[in-house]
């Protein structure tokens, strides 16, 4: 049970940096638009480049 | 998620197809109907970008483009510096370039719109924002913006430019605010209860007392900080209204929050007695929780708001220097001349100075049919010029126009909106005096009888007392309803409208697009001995061909295969041609336009409809009646509420003779001719009758109506301002979802008042029982957790309501 006062500080230690990078990234804009973001990020169909097809004229 | 269309409707924008013939765009080598020439060209523009995933993955229609809109002229006025100015943001080395783009109506739209802007030289990058319907262009310094708005407006979108606005950056702030506070007392609720588990798990096989102690000092800060961080907007909401002498929820739950807290620091410094911290932190993430979501459809509504005032178009042509310019809005002053093309809306209120038309003003008046412009006359901002193109001579500007005053006196309107949530922060005053009375009794009659017990029996009093189930009950169970209903078609825009919907008695129906359908059907034909009514239709639809008038589409349907020549449309008249087989000349249209050649033509039958005449030269032929068409479902809704026993009745804009006939046929009770004060004074009369009233409408002249009604409810493709207003919107105009409301509305209701029922019945029980010193504070902490939890899963229920 000693390692237990190791591990519950290292646990903290998580608590903290994660909650820093939460707030950094709600700060950086990156949950401004939740709709979207949360949409995109699960369609593959969408996220690569256009396939070129046969009636794909532009230049 | 993707939309399923049927063979009646547009690939493109969904519309229905015309009957008179649809055109075909090739998609992914298949040939699909589309209902015009705007939605066929975007539809191959999309294809030949090998975009047209966007057709499968979309969850709703993407606009349908409206030509008046895609014009090169206005793209072009993005590269004028001074003007962009206003606006763009510039930083080293690239331009931001804010645009308001509307039709974005489902993320596929944004995600076409980031691709087709990216493939723009000079576009560095884009980012979009559906919910704003903003989309950010980041550009090279010396790429011109008026491609990337051109390619905007050939998909079919609307573009303007976004303007910073204090309100919009206001809501943002917040937003992020609110989301960093609910992520911080997330992640305090998961690692504190992760310790709680072990200390609850110790309390029952046994723990070592270190060990114990290690695990509630680290759960402390833990707490203290979400409690600082997270919950400080309850102790700031409460501080201001106590300032005020007024006790609100908000009250109670700081008061909780402290108290528990309080005790937990002190049986941890002690090294005795119950902690808290993991009902602490779990009450404060779920109650932002359900704030937030609550907020965030307010915020919708404010977004609406804020882009009405861009509904006029951005750019206007004026005479500069003798020749005609597009220039800003903005720049526009009393006295200047403009020039208004057919289709466009007249930004300012105005005196017409050349040209003949026809203006819609629905807007203001409700009625379906254009009024005749001519020279001289006033037309108004917010109306829409349908007939040829206007020169006007500016009387008043944007914010001075009738328009403006009409939104203004809609926020007045608004404030006076009564308050349902009100009813649960009343009761909150009286149950805290309540609450605060027995933990001082309590606290007294142990301190006499047994001093020992009196600190844990006052606090146990306090903890069970904690209205946490009581503050969640309403919030949870709008939340829960609210969902249900975007997902059968109703927009949700106020968060306490299903409290108000359930309780309504007394509602008042606008006509002319609520009751009925925008388009005229033909109703009724006189005509004289010498022809058949066959005969007439027959001339007024072959007339008809040649006119956009809206009365004229009620004729497209029809057989038109007289032989007619010289066919001229008179702007605010009428359609004249020559009879090829007779030779003689025919005038459909307006009375004073037929009695030039017809002077004996009798007068018209009635007022309840709208007559057309048909005559020959010398010779009256017909009389021709259009009439409103009821909404598919309009009467079965009626008969239902009736059923329910609401109170009934029109109020409309339109003459009385023509609302007559549209109450008769319904049964209701009506008054016509109002103007939009009068609605609202009804309306107020209604409520200070004692009746909670729901207003449904859709024109911009129920705005204030629907602004103060208990709960309003609009009609999709209503004014943006309506809109706004409105607590519902009801999608693709299917008046039936009234119903459905309704029935969400009971069933929220009940849920609502179950959840208040266990909330307080719990809390009585409990408090005695405290008292008496039988509840362990380990027992109450449960409690509380349990009790918070019940009232959350009970108002999921509602998401397996029946549709």
């Amino acid at each position: 049970m000693e390692s237990l006062y190791l591990l519950i500080p290292i646990a903290l230690v998580f608590v903290v940096l994660v909650a820093w990078l939460l707030i950094w990234s709600v700060n950086r804009g990156q949950y401004d638009d939740l709709d979207n973001d949360a949409w995109k990020a699960l369609n593959d169909d969408l996220t690569g480049a256009p396939q070129k097809t046969d009636n794909d004229d532009r230049n | 998620m993707s939309v399923s269309l049927d063979e009646t409707q547009c690939f493109h924008c969904g519309d229905t197809l015309p009957d008179s013939g649809f055109f075909t765009a090739e998609v992914d080598g298949v040939a699909q109907r589309v209902c015009c020439a705007g939605c066929a060209a975007v539809a191959t523009l999309i294809d030949r970008a090998a975009m047209t995933a966007f057709y499968r993955q979309r969850s709703d229609y993407p606009p349908r483009p409206d030509a008046a809109l895609n014009d090169d002229a206005i793209a072009q006025c993005y590269d004028e510096p001074s003007w962009l100015a206003t606006f763009a943001e510039g930083e080293a080395g690239c331009r931001q370039i804010p645009l308001m783009v509307t039709g974005m109506s489902c993320a596929a739209c944004a995600w076409i719109i980031e691709r087709f802007l990216n493939d723009i030289p000079g576009v560095q990058s884009v980012h979009t924002q559906l919910t704003l319907g903003k989309v950010v262009i980041s550009l090279a310094p010396d790429a011109p913006p008026s491609r990337a708005v051109s390619v905007l407006q050939d998909l079919g979108y609307g573009v303007q430019p976004w303007r910073a606005d204090a309100r919009m950056q206001h809501m943002h702030a917040e937003n992020r605010r609110d989301l960093r506070r609910i992520g911080i007392a997330f992640l305090g609720m998961m690692q504190v209860g992760m310790f709680s588990i072990a200390l609850h798990a110790g309390s029952l096989q046994g723990i070592d007392a270190d060990l114990k102690q290690l695990l509630r000092l680290v759960s402390m800060p833990l707490t203290l900080f979400v409690l600082v961080y997270s919950a400080r907007g309850f102790f700031e909401s409460a501080w201001q209204h106590m300032k005020k002498g007024v006790l609100i929820m908000d009250t109670s739950v700081s008061l909780a929050l402290l108290l528990a807290t309080t005790a937990s620091v002190a049986s941890t410094l002690r090294g005795g007695g119950e902690t808290y911290f993991d009902s602490v932190t779990m009450f404060i993430f779920f109650l932002l929780l359900a704030r937030y979501i609550e907020k965030r459809l307010r915020d919708r509504d404010l977004i609406q708001l804020v882009q009405l005032a861009d509904q006029l178009p951005e750019f206007v042509m004026t005479l500069r220097d003798t020749q005609w310019q597009r220039v800003p809005r903005h720049t526009i002053e009393k006295g200047d001349t403009v020039r208004v093309l057919t289709g466009e809306a007249i930004a300012f209120d105005a005196c017409v100075t050349s040209g003949c038309s026809s203006v819609n003003e629905q807007v203001f008046t409700g009625e379906a049919l254009p009024r005749g412009v001519h020279p001289g006359e006033r037309v108004y901002a917010g109306t829409i010029n349908e007939g040829a193109g206007l020169e006007l001579t500016v009387e008043r500007r944007f914010v001075d126009s009738r328009l403006a005053a009409l939104a203004g006196d809609v926020e007045q309107a608004r404030g006076d909106k009564p308050v349902h949530m009100k009813l649960v922060d009343q009761f909150a005053g009286r149950f805290i005096g309540l609450i605060l009375a027995s933990a001082s009794a309590t606290c007294l009659y142990w301190l006499v009888a047994d001093p020992t017990r009196a600190l844990w029996s006052t606090i146990a009093v306090l903890v069970v007392a904690c209205p946490c189930a009581l503050s969640l009950a309403t919030p949870a169970a709008l939340a829960s309803g609210n969902a249900w209903l975007l997902r059968h078609g109703v927009r949700v825009r106020s968060e306490s409208g299903l409290l108000a919907a359930a309780a309504a008695d007394h509602a008042i129906f606008d006509k002319t697009g609520t009751l009925t359908e925008t388009q005229l059907i033909i109703d009724a034909v006189v005509t004289n001995d010498n022809i058949t009514v066959q005969q007439a239709l027959n001339y007024a639809a072959s007339l008809q061909r040649f006119s956009h008038h809206p009365a004229a589409r009620s004729f497209h349907d029809l057989a038109a295969d007289a032989s007619l020549r010289d066919v001229e449309v008179v702007t605010a008249s009428g359609v004249e041609g020559w009879d090829n087989r007779t030779g003689d000349r025919l005038r459909l249209g307006s009375e004073s336009f037929c009695r030039d050649i017809a002077a004996s033509m009798p007068v018209k039958p009635d007022d309840s409809h709208y007559w057309i005449a048909l005559v020959s030269d010398r010779h009256w032929l017909a009389w021709i009646a259009l009439s409103e068409a009821l909404r598919d479902g309009a009467a079965s809704v009626i008969e239902n509420l009736k059923a329910q026993s609401m109170n009934l009745e029109i109020m409309s804009g339109d003459t009385e003779a023509r609302v007559r006939a549209i109450a008769r046929t319904l049964d209701m009770p009506f008054s016509a001719a109002l103007q939009p004060d009068d609605k609202l004074r009804a309306l107020q009369e209604r409520q200070q009758e004692g009746h909670t009233v729901l207003a449904v409408g859709d024109g911009l002249n129920d705005a204030p109506l629907m602004g103060a009604a208990d709960v309003s409810i609009a009609v999709a493709g209503a004014a943006a301002l309506a809109q706004a207003q409105a607590d519902f919107v009801i999608e693709d105009g299917r008046i039936e979802s009234i119903l459905t409301l309704r029935r969400a509305a009971m069933a929220t209701q009940r849920i609502t008042r179950q959840n208040l029922f266990w909330a307080a019945g719990y809390n009585l029980t409990g408090v005695p029982l405290a008292a008496m010193g039988l509840v362990p504070p380990w027992i109450a902490a449960i409690g509380m957790s349990a009790s918070s939890l019940l009232v959350v899963l009970n108002a999921l229920r509602l998401r397996r309501l029946a549709p």
